[in-house]
């Protein structure tokens, strides 16, 4: 190799070296604040924005019996409620082996109906599902009173949910009822119950339709929610049946049908919204809080924390074993009422409520202040909802709104002092170098 | 490839990167305008910068350029390892940087232009703290980043000629424009409750400087020079709302270059600014000098150098000290057409009870097609 290229190539390498050199750089130094640090300063101001809130309002009828994920049947002091369902029609008529052309009668054997009690209060016992048949006509402008002659005749049957539960096996040889399943997590527990023909006779009229009343009762304080049809764990009754053929009855396969229609029905009603700030209960509310943010602060400061509070105005109702969560949802767009809720996670956050809890509820909504900072044209107004546990999904928990009667009020913004506020913890905008 | 197109399109890669890899020259730069950039060639910063007025690759004094004969560009690139000892604890920094890209060439019997790009003032800092606050009753740990890229760039264009055959004489004009990108942020340990903060700017430069200076040679073996600057003010700009003005140093200088031999010279400048107009009370005029020698022919020669002087922006009330040596080489490739140098610089700062060391490789291509 020349000489000459010798020296270019290593004068190439030297050049490639350079350029290497250049792309790692390390240029963190350890603060000396201030003598050698920049002259910028990080502010921090924690304030609470008594008059964060602007205007607030309740409204109610978000979710009624009739389209609640479960059905509430409770029968404590001062409230009674009753879960009442309709299931679907079956085939009256099956071919009695395949291959034949001509269809005959089914004969019922057996019925069995699979519910799901979601959130089972443990601490509650002997509490005992009590079945009436009720008349096909319930619907949705049922109420109480209309069904309250059905549910005074004597009962189908009941079944006592903890000795079965607490049975070997899970399965009761006499009855033949079982748990099909049971969580521990949610404390959901599916049964699988047994009737025989005179419980439930099959009318073939009525095309195998049969209405349901369900009254719960226990040592104290009874209260079941049964999963409903509008969230996918509703009631479903199973007919095993037979057909004659020449003589013969040959089994069928058996007709599974869904609940077409379930809701519930108490006594007394919901008391109507006063002045306070209402969350939950049945048919659901919510609060509309309308936020009044500083412009300045909207605009000049970047919020690290914020925190809504609210003071309630009596402790939270319920079940000692039954919390709920009171959640913050950014609005899509504030249209009062029917105002619709924004689809991101990021602004939501919710805090669980004991019942008795009777302290300053407090919910993080950081994400949604600085959502409103980020984009200025939305609309700063949330809802309060409430919402409880009511299943698992994928190893996680699943809430639904309109699962319970316990519900919560908070002074409004009209009760000066206690009226919602926003803590807010913000640092206020740099200036950099130029004073 | 021809090997002059080779060294070209070298030089030009040199030239791009300088644009993104700028880092703080030192941490006394931190709290004032930022560090002052060297206007010496890679040659002449291996002789400390004593060489740097007589240097038609520096950038230092225009009337240099009267020595150039034919069209000529070089950049140089520089990385440093500074060990910063901050009493409590010290860091290692590594940064690289390339402070200086020069054009020229005659255009005109005995008249040579050139111009070319220089750092004027590096503020590329990123500084952290970690601190614990008592928000809300509770003890909050944070972490805050204070970040700035970027500086003010000098972009000279000058003239220069001889008069007569002792006196070179030369001026120039210097745009001075950069930006810095500054961002600053919070991060708190509790993710779960308190979210970051984060806020970035660019902070925009606009100025305009003049030079002047004048090179005597008396027989070809004593030459001195004198040199001036003024940069009047630097105009900031956060945003079009958001804006302020600094007064910028004037310069004043003088060096002496002593031929021995053919091959062996002796050189010392002084360099004096006043800083403290620019800046608060934490600002200080600098007077600057340096000690050189170079020995040998153009294949290698041998040069070193000693440097001392005052670093323009520190806490204390008194002006951080800065003394510090630096040794090189260089040879030419190409049949002349191209040049290489490279060598080391160790500077020593001190202020207080603050102390840095900075160990330095710079290296300069410069070609002639």
């Amino acid at each position: 190799m020349r000489r000459r290229t010798v020296w270019r190539l290593g004068l190439l390498s030297g050049v490639a070296g350079l350029a290497l050199v250049a792309c790692s750089e390390s240029p963190a130094a350890p603060a000396q604040c201030p003598e050698f640090c920049p002259p910028t300063q990080f502010g921090l101001v924690d304030t609470i924005l008594a008059m964060g809130i602007g205007r607030d309002s309740s409204f109610t009828g978000y979710i009624t019996p009739i389209e609640a994920p479960v059905m509430l049947a409770e029968e404590v002091p001062g409230l009674d409620s009753r879960a009442i369902f309709r299931t679907g029609a079956i085939l009256p008529n099956l071919l009695p082996r395949s291959g034949d052309t001509t269809t005959a009668p089914i004969h019922v054997d057996s019925i069995r109906l699979s519910l799901t009690l979601q959130f089972r209060d443990t601490s509650v016992h002997n509490l005992v599902l009590h079945f009436f048949k009720l008349p096909l006509t319930i619907d949705t402008t049922t109420t109480f009173a209309d069904v309250q002659g059905d549910f005074a005749a004597p009962e189908i049957r009941s079944v006592n949910v903890d000795s079965l539960v607490a049975k070997f096996g899970t399965r009761d040889t006499v009855t033949g009822d079982s748990v099909v399943s049971l969580n521990d997590t949610t404390r959901e527990v599916v049964l699988s119950l047994r009737f025989d023909t005179l419980q439930v006779p099959y009318v073939a009229a009525d095309s195998g339709k049969v209405a349901f009343g369900v009254r719960v009762s226990a040592d104290s304080a009874a209260h079941i929610a049964i999963g409903a049809s509008d969230a996918g764990a509703g009631p479903v009754i199973t007919w095993f049946n037979s057909v004659d053929s020449v003589g013969v009855l040959v089994s069928r396969i058996a007709q599974p049908r869904l609940a077409v229609f379930d809701a519930f029905v108490f006594d007394p009603p919901t008391a109507a919204l006063d002045s306070n700030l209402t969350v939950g209960g049945m048919p659901t509310s919510r609060a509309l809080l309308r936020v009044a943010l500083p412009r300045w602060l909207r605009d000049s400061t970047q919020i690290i924390r914020a925190t809504l509070y609210l003071v309630p105005t009596a402790p939270a109702t319920g079940f000692t074993a039954d919390s709920y969560f009171i959640s913050a949802g950014r609005l899509a767009i504030d249209v009062g009422r029917k105002s619709p809720l924004a689809f991101d996670t990021a602004a939501f956050n919710s805090v669980p409520i004991h019942p008795g809890y009777a302290d300053t509820v407090r919910i993080e909504v950081t994400g949604m202040l600085r959502t409103w900072q980020v984009d200025t044209s939305a609309q700063m107004a949330m809802y309060l909802r409430q919402f409880t546990i009511t299943g698992q999904l994928l190893g996680r928990l699943q809430g639904t709104e309109g699962a319970t009667f316990s519900s919560m009020r908070f002074y409004p913004t009209s009760a000066a002092p206690y009226r919602p506020a926003l803590h807010i913890t913000y640092v206020p905008l740099i200036r950099f170098t130029i004073p | 490839m021809t090997p002059r197109l080779r060294a070209v399109l070298l030089a030009l890669v040199l030239a791009g990167l300088g644009r993104r890899a700028q880092a703080q020259d030192s941490e006394f730069g931190i709290r004032g305008l930022g560090s002052p950039g060297h206007w010496e060639s890679a040659g002449s910063r291996m002789t400390a910068g004593a060489f740097a007025a007589f240097d038609e690759l520096s950038a230092l004094a225009d009337a240099s350029l009267a020595f150039q004969t034919k069209l000529t560009a070089t950049a140089n690139s520089a990385t440093s390892r500074r060990t910063v000892d901050v009493g409590a604890g010290s860091a290692t920094i590594t940064a690289t940087r390339f402070p200086l890209f020069q054009v020229s060439g005659p255009v005109y019997r005995r008249v040579v232009v050139g111009g070319g790009y220089s750092a004027y003032l590096d503020q590329t800092y990123r500084v952290l703290n970690r601190d614990t606050l008592v928000i809300r009753g509770d003890s909050q740990v944070v972490t805050d980043e204070l970040r700035g890229d970027g500086g003010v760039s000098d972009l000279r264009l000058a003239v220069a000629t001889a008069v007569g055959s002792h006196l070179y004489v030369g001026a120039g004009i210097h745009g001075l424009t950069g930006s810095t990108r500054v961002r600053a942020s919070r991060l708190f340990a509790d993710t779960s409750q308190y979210r970051s903060y984060l806020q970035q700017g660019e902070i925009r430069y606009e100025g305009l400087g003049g030079s002047v200076s004048a090179i005597v040679d008396f027989a070809d073996r004593v030459m001195l020079a004198v040199y001036g600057r003024s940069d009047g003010q630097l105009q900031e700009n956060l945003d079009p709302n958001i804006s302020a003005k600094r007064d910028l140093p004037y310069t004043l200088g003088a060096a002496a270059r002593l031929r021995l031999a053919a091959a062996v010279s002796l050189a010392g400048s002084v360099t004096y600014r006043n800083w403290s107009v620019s800046a608060d009370s934490n600002a200080y005029n600098t007077l600057d000098w340096s000690v050189g020698a170079e020995v040998g022919g153009s294949k290698l020669p041998l040069r070193f150098g000693v440097r001392g002087g005052q670093l323009p922006f520190g806490p204390g009330g008194q002006a951080p000290k800065e003394i510090g040596g630096a040794a090189g080489t260089g040879f030419g490739f190409a049949k002349g057409h191209g040049r290489f140098d490279i060598g080391v610089e160790y500077l020593q700062r001190t202020g207080g009870a603050f102390r840095e060391t900075v160990w330095t490789t710079f290296a300069g291509l410069t070609v002639r097609p």
